[in-house]
């Protein structure tokens, strides 16, 4: 398809819609405006009601400079709408591993107010769930009750036990150790702390293995003094300490998920740290979700784990998908178990093995497997053609779906074609990389030149997730509302961008690529603004009430 | 040689192995124990009548009857309790229940005998513990309720409000009334 006749295609839109798109795009004039301000041109173009990025697809000279400026005025405009009315989120990506070794740092810059090793005042942090404010509290009161609490201290036992400086932390090799967990003799390796409660090697092993996940401090068995993490690993022979403070973490995260959030990506194992939860309720306030994006560039929805939903917000989210879960349940069950009678459409449930259908409502008898009527079948039975008549029954069901089940199946049928497709852009996304570095091998441009193909294909994942999310907005609003049809026919304009662009994405021909690399610009940039426009106009429905979860 | 050893790792060994050899000692010990009347020897003494496998082929289910500790409303009373012990032994700690409905008190649901006690909670077990220290420990607990965690709240809050006395007055009559039951 040539560019030509892609604008045909696009101005008939306009052309059919133009009051309705009017009326919603003069609500975000400030777009227009910044747009208006750098290039003058267009605020001419915008004047005229119609769509200003692809009329300057016509001349190839300015579409370069339009397009490139297009990026970044995109950008800002994005951030006028976006978040320009709620604060930016202020948060960080984390890793368990990463703030251990923060926690490390902190334990070195302690030290010298605590004065005993790093490695007890690691337990004493682990203890206070690694609150730092309550362990310095405890600790400047009652400093030695807490080591003997912690088992840091062997002051308190010392007393009963007058042989406490003979022993020491340490791993033993014993002829015949009688040991009395497992109550075997033999030649055995032992370990045992200050406090002379010697175990066997086997049997302080499976204890500190069942420990490792709770997270907690890992005692002697017989006494509260602690083992520190080099005693973990000299038992266990290798760095299970590190598993040990992992849980510990792990249990801390959990503790804290208001601030707190695991990636919820299959095998993503960043955490994300909000510092400032302030700006939450603002934030559902106004129908905007807290989206974050963790190391590995997974988008999510900090109040609700799930994938960036925009333009419906959390609630609406939810209940779509429950209903999904829900529905297509009933769905598949009516479309596999029913068929409808042959005569007046009623569904209609076998409950019995007989074929021998008479449906309840008109009293039609049929042929459960042919659906012709029963009565030739009299005496010889099953003459009927069993598979001759299934194709038909099929298209028919699909055709006309149970009523009350319509609506949602109409945008239920929108938003998983929407998934599939992302799941396929998905798969270019992986052809992309190697076109890029095709187009470095081949024609020998640098690897920055070639970017605007990964960024193009960003630009395309983020249409396709908030065109897919807006089916669920669309499902929940007043169909009867001028702006939920305002809504639809940005749905429409952001789909045909999607697709228009989705088809460049495909093009295999790195020669042809670069020739047509203005129009990757052009494409992306609008792709990324109707994006912006529908998600604010989602918003919108959101704030004044017109879509909502019913019940 | 300990360097031979050092190189096998061999830190999942069967489990059943040790719990069957740790148990078996047990019960050796348990019998000779609770079988002499050296109070040095045998601490339990009017405390731990019985501690028994009930089948003498299957020691992963006990029985045991304590007697109620004296100056408590569970004094002259016998109490019979199961105790199941879990393949994962000594790792793990034994499951101690009562007989259903027959024993009132704030750490035991009556309904089906089961017991809160801390160091039977997997969190708090340590494998240095054994049986017969179970059991002890249980017969403790009829000596010093724990009403901060109740599993009966009615008889925790009848504590916690410091009426000892309804409570011995409860417990009594609850006795009572399950002695004559098992007399009809």
């Amino acid at each position: 398809m040539s560019s030509g006749g892609e604008e045909d295609h696009l101005y008939t839109f306009d052309e059919n819609d133009s009051d309705s798109i009017e009326l919603y795009e003069s609500q975000n004039t400030s777009e227009f405006t910044i747009h208006g301000l750098a290039t003058p041109k267009l605020i001419t173009v915008i004047s005229q009601g119609s769509e200003f990025d692809i009329n300057e697809d016509e001349d190839g000279v300015d579409t370069i400079y339009e397009g490139m400026l297009d990026i970044p005025i995109t950008k800002s405009s994005k951030r006028v709408l976006c978040e320009g009315s709620v604060p930016n989120l202020n948060y960080e990506c984390l890793t368990t591993k990463g703030i251990f070794e923060r926690i490390l740092q902190r334990v070195d810059h302690l030290q010298p107010i605590f004065a005993i090793p790093s490695a007890d005042i690691l337990i004493l942090l682990q203890h206070y769930d690694w609150n730092e404010e309550r362990l310095l509290e405890v600790w400047t009161e009652k400093m030695d009750d807490l080591l003997v609490q912690l088992g840091l201290s062997t002051a308190a036992n010392a007393k009963e036990d007058k042989d406490f400086s003979l022993h020491s932390r340490k791993v033993e090799f014993k002829d015949d150790f009688a040991c009395v967990i497992c109550c075997d003799s033999k030649n055995t390796e032992t370990f045992a702390l200050e406090c002379g409660h010697e175990y066997c090697i086997n049997c302080y092993r499976h204890y500190i293995q069942d420990k490792l996940h709770e997270g907690n401090i890992i005692t002697c068995m017989d006494c509260s003094l602690a083992l520190k993490n080099v005693d973990i690993d000299k038992v266990m022979g290798h760095a299970s300490s590190s598993k040990l403070m992992d849980s510990s973490i792990k249990s801390f995260v959990q503790k804290h998920n208001r601030n707190y959030k695991w990636c919820p990506f299959a095998d993503c194992k960043s955490i994300i740290h909000l510092r400032d939860t302030s700006s939450l309720p603002e934030y559902t306030r106004l129908h905007y979700s807290p989206f974050v994006k963790c190391n590995s560039s997974h988008r999510f929805c900090f109040n609700c784990g799930f994938e960036v939903h925009a333009p419906a917000d959390c609630k609406i989210t939810s209940a779509w998908v429950k209903k999904a879960r829900k529905e297509s349940e009933n769905l598949n069950w009516v479309l596999s178990h029913t068929k409808e009678c042959p005569k007046c459409s009623v569904n209609i449930e076998k409950n019995g093995g007989c074929n021998h259908m008479i449906c309840s409502s008109c009293k039609y008898e049929f042929c459960w497997i042919c659906e012709g009527p029963w009565a030739p079948h009299g005496k010889n039975f099953f003459q009927c053609t069993m598979y001759k008549n299934i194709e038909d029954s099929k298209s028919k069901n699909s055709e006309d779906v149970n009523k009350t089940l319509k609506k949602y199946t109409f945008f239920y049928r929108l938003f998983n074609e929407h998934e599939v497709s992302a799941k396929l852009d998905w798969n270019l996304g992986q052809t992309v990389g190697t076109k890029v570095h095709a187009l470095q091998e081949r024609i020998g441009i640098s690897w920055i030149d070639g970017q605007f193909l990964s960024e193009s294909l960003k630009v395309l994942n983020e249409g396709r997730t908030a065109l897919k999310w807006s089916f669920a907005v669309a499902f929940y609003s007043d169909a009867s509302h001028n702006l939920t049809k305002i809504f639809v026919d940005n749905q429409m304009l952001l789909a045909n961008a999607v697709e228009f662009l989705s088809e460049l994405l495909q093009i295999k021909n790195p020669e042809v690529i670069m020739k047509r690399k203005p129009e990757f610009y052009n494409k992306a940039g609008y792709v990324e603004n109707r994006t912006t426009a529908l998600m604010e106009c989602g918003r919108e429905l959101l704030c004044k009430g017109i879509c909502k979860v019913m019940e | 040689m300990p360097t031979a050893l050092k190189k096998q790792k061999p830190y999942i060994l069967s489990i059943s192995d040790t719990c069957m050899s740790r148990i078996t000692k047990e019960y050796r010990l348990i019998r000779k124990t609770l079988a002499s009347d050296d109070p040095t020897v045998n601490p339990y003494r009017g405390i731990i009548d019985l501690l028994n496998p009930i089948d003498e082929t299957d020691l992963s289910k006990w029985e045991a009857t304590i007697r109620g500790p004296e100056h408590t409303p569970y004094e002259h009373y016998q109490f019979r309790m199961l105790i199941d012990v879990p393949n994962s032994y000594p790792m793990a700690p034994p499951k101690i229940m009562f007989e259903r409905d027959a024993i009132l008190h704030c750490n035991v649901k009556s309904a089906t005998g089961e017991v809160c006690l801390d160091i039977l909670k997997l969190q708090d077990w340590t494998p240095v513990w054994d049986i017969l220290h179970c059991v002890h420990a249980v017969w403790r607990l009829l000596r010093e309720p724990v009403c901060e965690s109740p599993l009966d709240v009615d008889m925790g809050n009848i504590i916690r409000c410091g009426d000892t006395r309804a409570y011995h007055g409860i417990v009594k009559y609850f006795l009572a009334e399950r002695e004559r039951n098992n007399q009809n």
